[in-house]
């Protein structure tokens, strides 16, 4: 048999670029993302997480300085004081200073991707790992426990101060001792979450894929009640004064009595809902895939909405007295707004 | 949502998912999945296996091998002879191409499509999640997959960690270069000195298979099972049809021409 090579070749070598930026690499891809400190933003992208004055919008710092083959989709969490923490997909975990980008210690002992971000309560920082573990790590990035469960852990825990809560994908939800990682339950929610949960007065609600919103005893586990939603409930919710605040990808979005899983109200005022929604001073605020960020009230009255360029996937955050918002295959990587709905800046990482 | 992932990505997805959600396991899911694209494809294959026959006859034509002398250092009309043989015997030189043409982007929406099903980020979840089939899938029993096969986690590159060895044996990796080395070399045809490509088709006996390996290293241990089976059937599908040269592949062997069944 003849075969044309000159042909195949060209095929071969385009086959080989194809394939290769099908993912950009064997780390994959993900949507950018946002965590904040009183005075900064932290928006992790791609191969770099860049530190963004609140005030101005200007970029103090980018980590690391030189890319390399980090990635970087994880919110950054700051505690307040001289680290932020965040994770990558090459399976590092890094405590970065927040004044001038240096490392202060890298974790490097987990096997899998970070996806969701870290949560730092007293002395104690809790990583959830795609390898299935949740780390928990003093303040210098020793490790103090590791608990593994049956699937990758994409949320951020939660913790009432003794107890750690957290999703993983094995349709799981856990609650493990916030000192020594010890098993206090973990209830079998009968299918998949991604998001983290949310804690209530005594409760916690975990928003599912098979488009439900499940209520659990935080003391016990056992679930209390589940409300169904329209479809999958991407998410994690977010709870005030009795109530739960959710989105699914329908674009609807839910107020749900958090005592009795009743709906109070319910409207669709964009495109399908991705991301968490999040709560400021005078109501929520909502983004969705088609790039409309809605700021509802407590009742659900519409308070305004704006658009933008790119999908709206990562949850956005409140920081100070601001709405910060990460853009997807955008204009812009990262835009502030006012309560109000005013837009005060937005922000591109600088041209080499 | 566009043409590719219209036609290509969400179909693929959707009949593997619902292959494992029967199975259960999704590497057997590959496996089956890749066996029914095969078979898709095998008339293309036929197609390209005649064609490349027939250039193959062509380039042993008296007629043929005189205008190579004839027309010795005239491209355009050493071309233009060509192609009026071409014409005569009814051959056309890229249908023996086409065929693999239309393979390419099966292979690129396959690992696409792999990658989507396995939904190891948040963007392949929220992907995933809206481009199932509705009444297709139960979402509480289907998600997350579970990628487990073997000793592999298809959605990571493949490595066997073998104790008392630092560092992971890629095992698909090479199986991937022996079985492309050997579905090459068995469907090579006879080396011919007189044919100026054949320094190049000894070439890309060996850089061909170190190029699938490559990917098999490096991207996911799905993609890895995928090009194993395809090789492993590809090979099973010319022996079938009868185009195998086994003698080929053992080293100090004469090279045989490829047995001719009645096709």
């Amino acid at each position: 048999m003849k075969i044309n090579w000159r042909i195949i070749i060209p095929c071969l070598l385009i086959l080989t670029v194809l394939l290769s930026g099908c993912t950009g690499t064997a780390t994959g891809t993900n949507w950018p993302a946002v965590g904040a400190s009183a005075d900064a933003a932290f928006l992790s992208n791609t191969n770099s997480v860049y530190a963004v004055q609140l005030n101005n919008g200007t970029m103090v710092w980018k980590f690391p300085q030189e890319s390399g083959r980090t990635m970087f989709f994880a919110p950054a969490a700051a505690d307040g004081s001289d680290q932020v923490i965040v994770g990558d997909y090459t399976n590092k975990l890094y405590s970065i200073n927040p004044k001038n980008g240096n490392t202060n210690w890298e974790f490097t002992q987990a096997t899998g991707r970070y996806i969701g971000s870290v949560l730092i309560s007293g002395d104690t920082i809790y990583a959830p790992n795609a390898d299935y573990s949740m780390y928990a790590l003093d303040l210098e990035g020793g490790l103090k426990w590791k608990f593994t469960t049956e699937q990758a852990i994409w949320g951020t825990p939660v913790t009432d101060g003794k107890v750690v809560f957290f999703n993983s994908l094995d349709h799981f939800i856990y609650a493990l001792g916030a000192g020594d990682g010890s098993l206090v339950w973990k209830t079998d929610l009968k299918g998949p979450t991604t998001g983290s949960p949310a804690l209530g007065e005594g409760l916690i609600y975990v928003g599912m894929l098979d488009q439900r919103l499940v209520a659990l005893r935080a003391d016990s586990g056992n679930i209390l009640w589940e409300t169904a939603t329209d479809d999958a409930v991407f998410g994690t919710p977010v709870f005030k004064d009795g109530k739960v605040y959710l989105a699914d990808l329908t674009g609807a979005i839910y107020c749900v009595d958090g005592t009795s899983g009743t709906i109070d109200w319910r409207s669709t005022p964009s495109g399908a809902i991705a991301a968490g929604p999040t709560l400021m001073d005078n109501g929520v605020v909502y983004t969705s895939q088609q790039g409309d960020v809605v700021a509802v009230d407590f009742s659900g009255e519409l308070l305004w909405m704006r658009t933008i360029t790119g999908e709206l996937n990562g949850t956005p955050v409140v920081a100070g007295d601001l709405i910060l918002v990460p853009a997807y295959k955008g204009d812009n990587l990262l835009i502030a707004y006012s309560f109000e709905g005013d837009q005060k800046w937005s922000f591109n990482p600088p041209k080499k | 949502m566009n043409i590719w992932d219209t036609f290509i990505i969400t179909p693929f997805v959707n009949v593997l998912l619902l292959i494992y959600s029967y199975i259960g396991n999704f590497g057997i899911a590959i496996i089956l999945f890749t066996i029914l694209i095969r078979l898709i494809t095998h008339p293309l294959m036929v197609k390209q296996i005649k064609s490349s026959q027939a250039m193959q006859n062509l380039t042993q034509d008296k007629r043929y091998k005189d205008m190579q002398e004839k027309y010795k250092g005239q491209k355009e009309k050493l071309a233009q002879a060509q192609m009026e043989l071409y014409k005569e015997m009814g051959v056309s030189p890229f249908a023996s191409c086409l065929p693999t043409l239309i393979q390419l982007p099966l292979i690129i929406g396959l690992y696409q499509s792999l990658m989507r099903a396995m939904s190891s980020t948040p963007s392949e979840m929220l992907y995933l999640l809206q481009h199932l089939y509705e009444g297709w899938f139960n979402i509480s029993t289907l998600l997350p997959l579970n990628t487990t096969f073997l000793w592999m986690n298809l959605s990571q590159p493949e490595r066997l960690y073998i104790p008392g060895i630092e560092f992971g044996i890629p095992v698909m990796a090479i199986l991937v270069v022996i079985t492309s080395y050997v579905q090459t070399k068995l469907t090579a045809p006879p080396p011919d000195p007189t044919n100026q490509n054949a320094m190049m088709t000894n070439m890309m006996n060996i850089y061909m298979p170190l190029l699938m390996g490559y990917l098999a290293w490096s991207l996911s241990a799905g993609l890895a099972l995928y090009f194993l089976v395809s090789n492993l059937i590809g090979i099973l599908q010319y022996a079938m049809l009868g185009k195998v040269n086994w003698k080929n592949v053992l080293p100090g062997q004469k090279k045989a021409a490829p047995v001719k069944k009645g096709r």
